[in-house]
């Protein structure tokens, strides 16, 4: 008989001081913790060793992520400069920057299976591999600035690239090739796989969202949000459901088992302002969201099941695999490890 | 003191102005003078600043349409972005201006300042500066972007005032003023004006001006009833201003703004008020741009104080005597 978790209990195990807003995180499959500030900082941490590998400065960095393999981190921002630095030993050697004078680089994301790193700047992108540094191709989007990059799960066979009028998907092995094309009508500012790359989630500018299912163009359209949809999140798994937080609401939604009644929403009301991120626990439908008010929710088959309330401010979140622990970051410059462990009735 | 200082709203100033007519110029002095504010700079990509200066910002113009094709439903997605980035960072900047394009309808960056939620908590629109090029500007008139930057101006800097007579810088004055009654109209040479009269002022809030100047509409719209008819056959452009005692029945006003907004919302460009709401203490506050329209319950009404309701719109093809009439039906 499965254990039934009623509750998590909650530890608060380890803490840094960034100077800054925590901008982003990212866990490596080593339990390797990498964060990036509003100044610009970029630092590598496991348990005692805190490495900085860039220092605060005029600039912010405001997207950073580990490779699937963990031997690469990359990171970008206000600078226009990617900066790819190789892991080992729990600290970093810089091996590029790559420079985009004058643009502001949001986006970058490495493929699932290999190390190849894409990155927006302005109205193109660049995938790029490693160690090797060596460019691949560069997609140039006549129209439209790139407004947001996904590789398609698990094996990265695609590259998804959003922007003003749509979704472009692009072969990782054909660049040549006429992309995909889904056509939203609106700008797409953010879109989310899930985790087997059947579904793309896609947030629209327009307060709504577009649902595509892999080899099908017409989307389920989603709407209704309080306000902006502030983050996505897949849950794992051949059914996932799709989580998204808006003003201080999250909404689930689930496809049903009928084929032809598409999804259908649950909402959760946190009601502790504006909710920053959130995201299921690696292999389960456990949902962690933090708010810009400083509490940390999780949620379990549309209950809450733990809140924990710091006065933090955070700003972003991410398990690690083994989704018994957590980091968190915050407005202040807060990144915070946290173990959560269940507690239940029952017997496992 | 110092969470007060991270809640406190980042004032905007918006600088628009028909190519060659003196706003980097503008720029640079606001960049280079002594104020004693740290100020952001979000300029086109097109735009040269002479000076280094890390809050600098280009940017390229990203215009996002919503799906139903209407101007009033554009906003700036670059700007959403930026900004939301910069405002992530604690005491770094204190104001913000944004240099919009020569060729540019300032409509959707005043519009993503309503749209966008994080924004609309965070900044306040302090002004829409307009440069004009008072000699060439004759030469330019006819195009859209010079009336609309006209129109939407809270103040109009006559720049290069010096290379036209007198006499053609009040006819320009009458011009514009004829088009935008709101605009405060400065003659500069060079783009030399006291940076302290152009940052943090408030124009863009109706209250605020009346506050500091009570007889705002009231002067122009007499000083200047005449030239309003001679001129209302050629130009299409105008100000409709409404003066009227009585309380408003929030009910009727809200229909009648809501069916005026649909119906007419891409014709104004602007509207700003103060209303003596049935059932208030405070005066109500609103302002809008084309269909996007915010209101808020702002300080109270004095004992002493007459309670007037005063709306000003700024749009093209405006009927005047029919929105005297929608407003007056929606008394009492």
């Amino acid at each position: 008989m499965p254990r039934i978790v009623t509750e998590l209990s909650l530890k608060q195990y380890a803490h840094r001081q960034l100077n800054e807003y925590v901008t982003a995180v990212s866990v490596a499959s080593s339990g390797l913790l990498a964060a990036a500030s509003a100044s610009g900082e970029v630092v590598l941490w496991l348990e005692d060793s805190f490495t900085v590998l860039l220092e605060s400065n005029e600039k912010s960095i405001d997207t950073l992520c580990f490779s699937y393999d963990g031997s690469f981190l990359a990171a970008a921002g206000q600078a226009g400069i990617v900066y790819v630095w190789q892991i080992s030993n729990r600290t970093g050697q810089l091996l590029a920057s790559i420079d985009c004078p004058k643009k502001w680089l949001e986006h970058l994301a490495w493929s699932p299976e290999v190390n190849y790193l894409a990155f927006g700047f302005g109205r193109y992108a660049q995938i790029w591999q490693f160690p090797n540094q060596e460019l691949i191709t560069t997609i140039h989007l006549e129209e439209s600035n790139v407004l947001g990059l996904a590789w398609r799960p698990p094996l990265g066979s695609h590259l998804t690239i959003a922007h003003q009028f749509g979704v472009k998907i692009w072969d990782a092995q054909k660049w040549d090739e006429d992309p995909i094309s889904l056509q939203t009508e609106v700008a797409v500012v953010d879109l989310a796989w899930s985790g087997e790359g059947r579904y793309l989630a896609v947030n629209r500018i327009d307060k709504t969202a577009s649902l595509f299912e892999w080899g099908n163009i017409e989307p389920w359209f989603l709407h209704g949000f309080l306000g902006k949809i502030r983050k996505f999140a897949w849950s794992y798994g051949k059914d996932p459901l799709l989580a998204m937080s808006t003003v201080d609401e999250i909404v689930i939604w689930k496809r049903s088992s009928k084929p032809d009644e598409g999804w259908s929403a649950n909402v959760l009301k946190v009601g502790l302002g504006n909710l920053e991120d959130i995201a299921f626990a690696p292999g389960s439908e456990l949902l962690a969201a933090v708010s810009e008010n400083g509490s940390l929710n999780f949620w379990l088959k549309n209950k809450q099941i733990a809140i924990d309330k710091q006065q933090d401010n955070y700003s972003c979140l991410h398990w690690f695999n083994d989704a018994q622990q957590l980091l968190t970051g915050s407005q202040n410059g807060n990144l915070t490890q946290w173990k959560v462990l269940p507690r239940g009735r029952g017997f496992a | 003191m110092v969470e007060e200082q991270g809640n406190r709203m980042v004032p905007v100033t918006v600088i628009t102005g028909y190519l060659g007519a003196g706003k980097t110029t503008l720029l640079n002095r606001i960049l280079t003078y002594e104020h004693g504010k740290k100020v952001a700079v979000i300029v086109n990509e097109f735009g040269e600043i002479g000076i280094d200066n890390q809050l600098v910002i280009d940017s390229d113009e990203e215009i996002f349409e919503m799906n139903n094709g209407c101007i009033c439903c554009t906003v700036r997605g670059d700007l959403i972005r930026i900004i939301s980035n910069l405002m992530k960072r604690r005491h770094q900047f204190d104001h913000l201006v944004i240099e919009t394009t020569g060729l540019a309808d300032p409509a959707p960056v005043i519009q993503t300042f309503f749209f966008d939620e994080d924004l609309k908590e965070k900044i306040e629109l302090d002004a829409i500066v307009t440069v004009v090029d008072a000699k060439h500007v004759w030469q330019h008139w006819e195009s859209p972007e010079v009336q609309e930057q006209i129109a939407y101006a809270d103040i109009v800097l006559l720049n290069k005032s010096d290379l036209v007579s007198q006499e053609k810088l009040l006819e320009l004055e009458d011009k514009i003023r004829s088009m935008n009654m709101m605009t405060k109209i400065c003659q500069t040479q060079n783009a030399e004006i006291e940076v302290d009269s152009l940052l943090g002022i408030g124009a863009f809030n109706l209250d605020r001006i009346l506050e500091l100047e009570p007889h705002f509409l009231h002067d122009h719209q007499h000083a200047h009833h005449d030239e309003h008819s001679h001129h209302e056959h050629d130009q299409s452009i105008t100000s409709v201003s409404i003066e009227k005692m009585g309380a408003v029945n929030e009910n009727k006003f809200n229909q009648w703004l809501g069916e005026l907004l649909q119906n007419e919302g891409p014709n104004i460009f602007r509207m700003k008020g103060i209303l003596n709401i049935e059932g208030y203490q405070e005066r109500f506050v609103f302002q809008g741009v084309h269909m996007l329209f915010e209101g808020t319950p702002s300080q109270k009404w004095q004992d002493e104080e007459i309670r007037k309701n005063q709306l000003v719109f700024i749009g093209r093809n405006l009927n005047g005597e029919k929105l005297r009439e929608g407003f007056d039906r929606c008394l009492g």
